[in-house]
Parts: structure tokens; C-alpha cells; sequence
């Protein structure tokens, strides 16, 4: 690899890496000014790097936007974690579930529900408080979006970091309590 | 108003309403029969004259297209997740142990990696920032004059600064409520930009906040006029609402009032 492009790859990490402002990840506009305008080759090296202790540089294009400045670029884990290293990231196991019973839940009612639905959904097996509080949480880190009228639809974490196809498949593969 | 021509009103903002519906709660697009439903605003046009009614017919053709964008979306997302039952997902998440959901969670989550510690470079910058940064007791004292010690605020301050009201509040909010009465006793139809419009912005800007407190209060209602960024403006005999209030923001910046009063100053 020539010099010029491994200290590219370098800087792109850093800007990959280091979170730069409140949501992770860097525009594609940020990455070309910083990195020149072979940015996305840049972008390709750096994955190939990565992948060598686990990570990936992922891409999601904001709806409707071919323009690839305006996408956010950032680096996720490529292979799935275990419970245990999620609850030592300071993921409660039962904040986990409600974020996956969240998630599945707007996805199976197509990507929209009220609130107060997803509310009565997960009060089934979770307190009133715990509720509130998680769904508040998972607002503010970005997996869910809070829209007009009281919907909430998925974030743009949720789309970033979970395999939507593969979530759905293996819930309806999964034995429920009663089988 | 003819009955028949009222029959037209009443579908067009029916399809209006029901198309929001579906926009805004997610329902199932595929509920609206969109060509049903263009083929009555077709056969009605010939009723509708005036520019208002028009306005409502292009607003309920708009709305039917964002409905026809939803079931293109309905259709993508269905196919993005090999079309499941929806009701079978339901079904199954309410019966799987929560174990099993964070297991099955856990294969499909890929968190993002990222360092929230302090670069070297912002360390650097920080200690910078910090070196020039001059005491806090010097910073204010340029705006505030000096530290000056605590000392009781009367009821005559608190009320000039606006942070109490007087009964004052209550005669200024008599006195719009009697000027939207006798302009809708003259003009019939009160729009609302011409209402709060006042001679200066600072008028105008406390007209449109009187205003919000009759509409609060149920003295008033807002209409708004389709496709206009306009509403109307009405007085009513306050009624016990049982429905959940709803709010609706409308900024007023000093350009709008520029261009509604034509020019003028601040203050």
C-alpha cells in the first residue's frame, strides 16, 4: 500500500473512530474535504483493515438520496456481539429485549406505530416506568424516531445496526413459551 | 350553499382527513381506494367555483398522491422482509421469554464502534481554551456591572419585567377578543395575518400572543385556509372540548411582519 494512501487511511479512521459531534459517524461531504475526492477508495482500505479485528465502515444514505456527500459514514462491529459484551457496554439484559421487542414490533406494524401501542405492547412484560424511560432512551440514542401524531418510527441507528430481514426470520424461526 | 355543492365539500375534506390518517398514523394505504376516490373529485369539479373550493380539490389530489407514495413504500417494505403476517410477528413476540428475544436480537445487531474518549489534539486545544480563558467574576462583570449583593425583588419590578401579570393582561385580552367580534361582524371571514398585524412588530408579535391565549382559552377558533399559509380567524362561545387539546405553532420573524405591513421599524 503506498504511503500517502496508509496515512489517508489512518485519518479516515480517526474521523471515523472519534465521535465528532452528537451522532456517530461523519457525511460523505466531511470525508472529501478532509481526504480528498478518491475518499470512497480511501474508504475501501480502511474496510479491508478493519476487517481484520472485527469492524466494518458502513454507509446509509438518507431516503430518497442518491447524492453520496449527503450519506453518513461510520464503523460498526461486523460480527454480531454476545450478550455479555452488550450488558459491559452498559446494556441492561432487560433493556436489550425491550429495544429488540421495540424494533420488531414497528417493523412487523410497517415501520409505524403509536406510541402509546408500543407503550401497551412492552407493558405486557415490563413496568410502566421501565417503559417510559426505555423508550425514551432508545428516542435519544437514535433507535427510534419520534414523528407527529405520536408515531414513532425507526431511527437511523436501528437502520444502521440491525439486519431487519434477519431479526424478522429468526423471530418467526424462534419456539415461542408455550410450543 | 346548495346541498349538492356541500355533499362536494364534505367528500373532498373527507378524503383530506383520511388520507392524512393515513399518512400520519401508518395505516394501511391500500385502505383508500385512490382511483374510486379521484373519480368522485372528477365528477364534482364541475361544482366547485370558487378559489377555495378549487384549492380544496388540488388538496385533496395532493393528498391522494402521498397516498399512492405509501402504498409504493407499503409494497417495498413488504418485500424488503419477504412479506410476513404482521399479526403472526405480533403473535410471536408477545409468546417468545425475553431471553429468547435478546438472543435472537443479539445475531442481528451490529453496534456501531465508536471512541468517546478525548483526542490528543482536542487535549491540546482544551488546554489552550483553558489558559486564555479569563476568570468568571471579570466575564460577567462586563455585562452585569460587578457582583452586587442579593437584595429582595418587589411586586412593582416583577411585573415590569413581564415575569408576573397584572390585571391588566386580562382587560388586553377582553379588548382582542371585542376587535376579532366586531371584525367578524364586518368582514365575515378574519384572516389571521391581517388580525395580529399591528403597527410595529412588537404589536404584533404581543397581538399574536393574546391571540393564542383566546384559542387556548376556547374564544376563538383557527381555520386553516388550503394551501394558503394562511388560516382564518373566528370569535365563539367557549365550549368544554373533551378531545385532547392540540397545538400549532406559527413563527412570526421580523421579515413576515415587514412584508405584511409593508415596511416599518422595530419597536
Amino acid at each position: 500500500m503506498a504511503e500517502a494512501m496508509r496515512v489517508k487511511a489512518r485519518r479516515a479512521a480517526q474521523l471515523l473512530l472519534f465521535q465528532r459531534h452528537r451522532e456517530p459517524g461523519v457525511k460523505g461531504w466531511e470525508l472529501k474535504r478532509a481526504l480528498g475526492r478518491n475518499y470512497l477508495k480511501v474508504l475501501e482500505v480502511l474496510d479491508s483493515e478493519l476487517e481484520k479485528i472485527g469492524l466494518q465502515v458502513k454507509m446509509v444514505k438518507p431516503k430518497d438520496v442518491e447524492d453520496l456527500d449527503k450519506a453518513r459514514f461510520m464503523v460498526t462491529v461486523k460480527e454480531p456481539l454476545n450478550v455479555g459484551d452488550a450488558t459491559s457496554s452498559g446494556w441492561r439484559i432487560d433493556e436489550i429485549a425491550a429495544l429488540a421487542a421495540s424494533v420488531a414490533f414497528i417493523i412487523s406494524k410497517h415501520g409505524k406505530v403509536q406510541r402509546r401501542e408500543l407503550e401497551e405492547f412492552l407493558e405486557e412484560k415490563f413496568p410502566r416506568w421501565f417503559v417510559e424511560y426505555s423508550i425514551s432512551k432508545f428516542i435519544g440514542r437514535g433507535y427510534l424516531k419520534r414523528e407527529s401524531g405520536g408515531v414513532l418510527t425507526l431511527g437511523w441507528r436501528a437502520e444502521v445496526e440491525i439486519d431487519r430481514k434477519l431479526l424478522l426470520n429468526l423471530i418467526l424461526r424462534s419456539k415461542s413459551e408455550q410450543s | 350553499m346548495p346541498k349538492r355543492k356541500r355533499r362536494s365539500l364534505e367528500r373532498a375534506r373527507r378524503i383530506i382527513h383520511t388520507c392524512r390518517m393515513v399518512e400520519e398514523r401508518g395505516l394501511n394505504p391500500f385502505n383508500v381506494e385512490v382511483r374510486e376516490e379521484l373519480e368522485t373529485l372528477d365528477d364534482q369539479l364541475g361544482e366547485l367555483k370558487s378559489y377555495e373550493e378549487l384549492c380544496l380539490d388540488v388538496e385533496a389530489v395532493n393528498m391522494l398522491t402521498k397516498v399512492v407514495k405509501a402504498q409504493k413504500d407499503w409494497l417495498s417494505e413488504e418485500a424488503s422482509v419477504f412479506y410476513a403476517d404482521p399479526a403472526f410477528i405480533e403473535y410471536k413476540l408477545r409468546k417468545m421469554p425475553t431471553k429468547a428475544i435478546v438472543d435472537v436480537f443479539m445475531r442481528a445487531w451490529k453496534p456501531i464502534a465508536c471512541v468517546e474518549e478525548i483526542s490528543r489534539e482536542k487535549l491540546v486545544e482544551a488546554i489552550e481554551y483553558w489558559n486564555r480563558l479569563k476568570p468568571l467574576k471579570s466575564r460577567w462583570g462586563r455585562f452585569t456591572g460587578g457582583y452586587k449583593p442579593r437584595e429582595y425583588i418587589d411586586l412593582e419590578e416583577l411585573k415590569r419585567q413581564g415575569i408576573i401579570v397584572d390585571e391588566t393582561f386580562y382587560s388586553d385580552l377582553e379588548k382582542i377578543l371585542n376587535e376579532l367580534k366586531e371584525a367578524y361582524e364586518t368582514r365575515r371571514s378574519v384572516s389571521y395575518w391581517s388580525f395580529i398585524s399591528g403597527g410595529s412588530f412588537e404589536e404584533t408579535v404581543k397581538r399574536a400572543y393574546m391571540l393564542s391565549f383566546l384559542l387556548t382559552y376556547g374564544y376563538a377558533e383557527l381555520k386553516k385556509i388550503p394551501l394558503r399559509e394562511d388560516y382564518t380567524v373566528a370569535p365563539r362561545e367557549p365550549v368544554e372540548v373533551k378531545a385532547p387539546s392540540e397545538s400549532l405553532p406559527i413563527s412570526i420573524d421580523y421579515e413576515r411582519w415587514r412584508e405584511l405591513s409593508g415596511g416599518g421599524s422595530f419597536g
